[in-house]
């Protein structure tokens, strides 16, 4: 045995891989194509359902909920410009400035993700009650007018997507920025680069790898999230894992829940392997391996 | 999935037609409750007496369970005088089916309460009596139930709305015939006569107490006749409920169409409120509610929510939300306000439950005991020990909702006097004109129905 | 190194003082004071739900949590103390303790073929390794739910096997991820050294690359906890009507909040924290072994 593995080294590689990969497909692979099987059924929660090739259903979904998948790609979109804008000076900073504080700040920005996304989530609830913590005072001190309100609009679930997933942007961007050798910058410096100059032709491209695996790793979670829109928006804000959510675990519709799940993830899927054919399969694991 | 019934649901499901269920339940439903409904509010002296005779009955302690005597509570002389009708039944209007109902009960031998073990209830919040100071986490009647029967219960408030619990707790494991892992579920009517058509409830055994102390007005409903399958546990109105403090006194449902509140009112998620409510203000009657009826209703909603006059649709979270001061107004369920909410009302907050001017909705959450249940017996045991009227009125007097156990308004004067004449637990003739059931759907529409609501409420 | 690198570059914002535009010193201006404010500003804001949920752990509060009505050590004295919690929390812990083994077993072998080893068919395993991460959580979780509905009798009616099933499948990836990052640069000339001296693949694994990729396969198994024990959206697919302490608290956000959620909420908030500690400074320690220090350079 040993002999053959020291002679077959690609055999000790996939009887490494074999016990993990083999999971993976039975319990990723296999239920995608079941989860296309099932949005192609026929019938109703009561009497049964049967699969009967309904491809009709697709574009039935599609249009019936188009309002809800324009708003997921609008709000995860903007939620993900947020976490840039918001994450970019932190990790930064983290990286450049952080001197010997660099990894308190680092676990300063990833420990409270150490809390319950719902209590995280509810938290904000909390805070941002219309006569709560932070509205209470600007009410009563006339910032705001009496009738103002953040949650149950859309800026509650931008800004609770945003919150959530402020880490999945701000530690990716940290990783590409820490790998800049400050002597780049110096040299720049030297060439009486402008500090604009220096960040939008040295730091930005160089941190481009990170921006990316960012993005991807914000914007991903944040299309499919349904918690923020339940907790803070209102019937004017459901995303299409709203609906998802309520076709299967309320209405027990799973075609039409399957077949808006799986326009879902094809969606996202498309986007992701455009993107692995151009920076490579392996880039693509390095990169979010922040 | 494959719909095949074991023998025994299916001579069950037979002995009840299906017709029977769809068609008549509602109007006939309705109709009885309302005129029986004075059993409970003007006939109480004759409802007394038979109250007095029957909680006398099965066992004299009126503990059943507590004798420890299975024989004494089982013995023939109880089943005879329990079979005997309730004093006060031959009066009602609806009088027509006792007959049924006794054949049906007299088919079956009394059951024998169980004294050990325990079992596994799914309910909703705010519907248990709890402790004062200290013991606030406490619910004293369910104390009082283990201590008397020996038999403990894991009360769990595990349901905020009737479909999400049939999918989530339900669906799955009755399908495959497994245990829910329920002894009890408290579901609503209609969703009950779902269960029932599935053939997915087992039949209650009676145990003396109930049916025998069940208002008739129960006792006559096409869609479980005989009272096989479904125990009320208690029944109650949707209406408004609002911070007087910041509203002033509600009185009509327009209010919650117009932009006076507009971002600081909710909706509830059970379909048959919300639409039922719509459809009232729209001058329609939801007992009859005809598909272009529930279509104007469902525009009204649409355009509700475009207008963002509906800040959220909720289940029991309204209360929170009351609480939180984000909303001063909520369709809401009758008791809640004045079990829930009130209790913990700040200085500046002074909430209130009104029935509408248009009418509101009325409605039965029962017990039920869904097929195979591991603890059937001890389950049986709860109910039976619910409907002896003293053990009623003291969830009754905590809860706020109107009692469907006879002689629990006798009772619940001995806790305390003003509790006899609160509307929400003895609606007024007035109130109760103003009360409609949901009309009664085939599967298909109210599957079409509940589509068409998720989808004017955004999913 | 870092440390020499950022003298440097605050010497040379030093000596580039004296001269530049308006907008230089702008520039300088915000890089020196509204930088640090900002990140001082961020991180009270990242904190502040963790530390209100703190804070209403120790309400005085009846049934609904949701206004501060005076200080209580009620729920910390009677932390499980409210229906279903106790079971709720100890299924979370028992399947992310489950999850949490049997995906980092499975995920450092994989990582460490990726690594350390060349085959055919890389691109599909980075690929399959990648999809969970990029499907989101919605998908992976209605997919799953349709595979348990077409298996009753084997993986339906749902439980905590198809919980578990779902959290080890999510978790995979992440592991991988994690394990390859820290194997990358790894000392392979130990390994063959250990083998020059007759020791068998066996006795190299458990005594030589086991403890070097022991902090890699700890973080790893972090990670995979951390995930799974606060997992909402999968489990909600997943679960049936086993309760977990998400779900918990999902259930009565729609009921009322008990106080206790937050002290359990807080319970794991502080228990995450001292592992991140604890490992931090276990592996500063380690630094102090002579192989570990030379790997490290």
């Amino acid at each position: 045995m040993s002999g053959l593995l020291r002679r077959h080294p690609t055999a000790i590689a996939y009887a490494l891989l074999a016990p993990g990969l083999l999971y993976l497909l039975v319990f990723y692979l296999v239920p995608t194509v079941q989860m296309f099987l099932v949005s192609l059924w026929t019938g109703n929660l009561q009497d049964g359902y049967s699969l009967t090739f309904n491809f009709s259903i697709y574009p039935q979904a599609l249009s019936h909920y188009w309002d809800q998948f324009v708003r997921s790609i609008v709000y995860g979109g903007a939620a993900t410009i947020l976490t840039f804008m918001l994450g970019f000076p932190l990790a930064y900073f983290i990286a450049f400035r952080g001197g010997r504080y660099k990894n308190v700040l680092l676990f300063l920005v990833i420990a409270p993700f150490f809390t319950s996304f719902l209590l995280r989530t509810l938290s904000w609830k909390l805070i941002l009650a219309d006569d709560g913590l932070v509205l209470a005072p600007l009410k009563s001190l006339g910032i705001v007018p009496d009738g103002f309100r953040v949650l149950a609009t859309p800026v509650a679930v931008i800004a609770g997507i945003t919150y959530n997933f402020l880490p999945f942007m701000t530690l990716p961007l940290y990783v590409a920025l820490e790998k800049i050798p400050p002597s780049l910058l110096e040299a720049a410096e030297d060439l009486y680069a402008s500090n604009w100059q220096r960040f939008r032709r040295v730091t930005l491209p160089l941190a481009l790898p990170g921006v990316i695996a960012g993005s991807l790793l914000t914007f991903i979670p944040a299309v499919g999230d349904y918690v923020n829109a339940e907790l803070l928006g209102s019937p004017q804000s459901q995303m299409i894992g709203n609906v998802i959510q309520a076709r299967f675990l309320q209405v027990g519709d799973y075609p039409t829940g399957s077949a808006l799940s799986f326009i879902l993830m094809a969606a996202i899927l498309v986007g992701v392997l455009i993107y692995a054919r151009i920076v490579g399969t392996e880039e693509l694991l390095g990169g979010a391996s922040a | 999935m494959s719909q095949d019934h074991d023998p025994l649901v299916d001579r069950i499901t037979q002995a009840i037609t299906r017709r029977h269920l769809l068609q008549v339940s509602a109007a006939a439903g309705l109709s009885a409750f309302l005129a029986a409904c004075g059993t409970a509010g003007t006939k109480s002296p004759s409802t007394s007496a038979s109250a007095a005779a029957a909680t006398g009955t099965p066992s004299p302690t009126g503990t059943p369970g507590a004798t420890g005597t299975p024989g004494a509570t089982g013995t023939p002389g109880s089943t005879s005088s329990g079979a005997t009708p309730p004093a006060g039944a031959t009066g009602t209007p609806a009088a027509e089916t006792p007959a049924a109902t006794e054949t049906a009960q007299a088919s079956q031998p009394l059951g024998t309460p169980a004294t050990s073990g325990s079992f596994k209830m799914a309910t909703w919040i705010g519907y248990i009596d709890v402790g004062t100071g200290k013991n606030k986490k406490d619910h004293p009647s369910l104390i009082r139930f283990t201590k008397e029967t020996g038999v403990d219960i894991d009360y769990q408030e595990a349901v905020n709305d009737n479909e999400s619990f049939f999918a989530s707790n339900l669906k799955g494991p009755l399908e495959t015939g497994q245990d829910t892992g329920w002894d009890i579920v408290v579901l609503t009517d209609w969703m009950i006569i779902r269960l029932i058509k599935l053939g997915w409830l087992e039949t209650i055994t009676p145990m003396g107490n109930f049916p025998t102390n069940l208002l008739d007005v129960y006792r006559t409903l096409e869609w479980d006749p005989g009272n096989l399958f479904a125990a009320p546990w208690q029944s109650g109105m949707t209406g408004l409920g609002f911070d007087k403090a910041k509203t002033g006194a509600l009185t009509s449902l327009s209010v919650l169409f117009d932009t006076t509140y507009a971002g600081k009112l909710t909706y509830l998620t059970e379909m048959r409120d919300t639409v039922g409510l719509t459809a009232l203000k729209l001058g329609s009657d939801p007992t009859t509610l005809t598909q272009d009826q529930f279509d104007a209703a469902i525009a009204a909603i649409t355009q509700a929510v475009k207008d963002q006059i509906v800040r959220q649709l909720t289940g029991n979270s309204y209360v929170e939300d009351l609480l939180r001061g984000d909303i001063v107004l909520a369709m809401a369920w009758s008791g809640d306000i004045q079990g829930l909410v009130v209790p913990e009302q700040s200085k500046d907050q002074d909430f209130q439950w009104q029935l509408a001017d248009e009418g509101g909705m009325l409605w039965t959450d029962n017990m039920a005991i869904p097929k195979g249940a591991k603890n059937k017996g001890q389950a049986e045991t709860f109910i039976n020990w619910y409907y002896i009227a003293k053990n009623a009125a003291q969830v009754e007097a905590w809860v706020n909702y109107v009692c469907p156990v006879v002689g629990a308004d006798v009772e619940i004067k001995k806790i305390d006097a003003a509790l006899a004449t609160n509307p929400l637990i003895f609606p007024t003739p007035d109130m109760k004109a103003r009360l409609h059931q949901f009309v009664a759907l085939d599967t298909d529409v109210a599957s079409a129905w509940e589509t068409a609501f998720t989808g004017a409420i955004g999913q | 190194m870092t440390a020499t690198g950022v003298a440097t570059t605050t010497a040379r914002v030093d000596v580039a003082r004296s001269r530049g535009t308006f907008f230089q010193r702008f520039g300088r201006g915000m890089d020196r004071w509204l930088l640090p404010i900002y990140v001082f500003v961020a991180v009270a804001f990242l904190a502040l739900p963790v530390l209100v949920m703190i804070a209403f752990s120790f309400n005085d509060a009846g049934r609904s949590n949701v206004r501060w009505q005076g200080f209580s050590l009620d729920a910390w004295l009677d932390p499980l103390g409210r229906s279903g919690l106790q079971a709720a929390v100890f299924n979370s812990i028992t399947i992310a303790l489950l999850a949490t083994v049997i995906s980092t077993i499975l995920g450092v072998l994989i990582g460490m073929a990726l690594v350390r080893h060349v085959f055919r068919g890389r691109g599909i395993t980075n690929l399959l390794i990648f999809l969970p991460m990029s499907t989101p959580e919605i998908v992976l979780g209605t997919s799953l739910l349709t595979l348990y509905l077409n298996l009753p009798g084997i993986l339906f009616p749902l439980g905590l096997h198809t919980i578990l099933i779902a959290h080890v499948m999510f978790n995979i990836s992440y592991v991988v991820v994690t394990i390859k990052a820290r194997l990358q640069g790894f000392p392979r000339h130990l390994e063959e050294a250990a083998m020059d001296l007759g020791a068998n693949e066996w006795t190299t694994f458990w005594r030589v690359t086991f403890p070097l990729i022991l902090p890699g396969v700890m973080a790893a198994a972090l990670l995979a906890f951390s995930l799974s024990i606060d997992d909402y959206v999968v489990t909600s697919f997943t679960a049936g009507q086993t309760p977990t302490f998400p779900l918990f608290i999902y259930g009565s956000q729609q009921r009322g909040i008990p106080v206790q959620v937050n002290v359990i909420g807080t319970i794991i908030f502080a228990t995450a924290v001292g592992f991140v500690l604890l490992s931090t400074l276990l592996s500063r320690r380690q630094k102090l072994d002579p192989v570990e220090a030379t790997v490290d350079e």
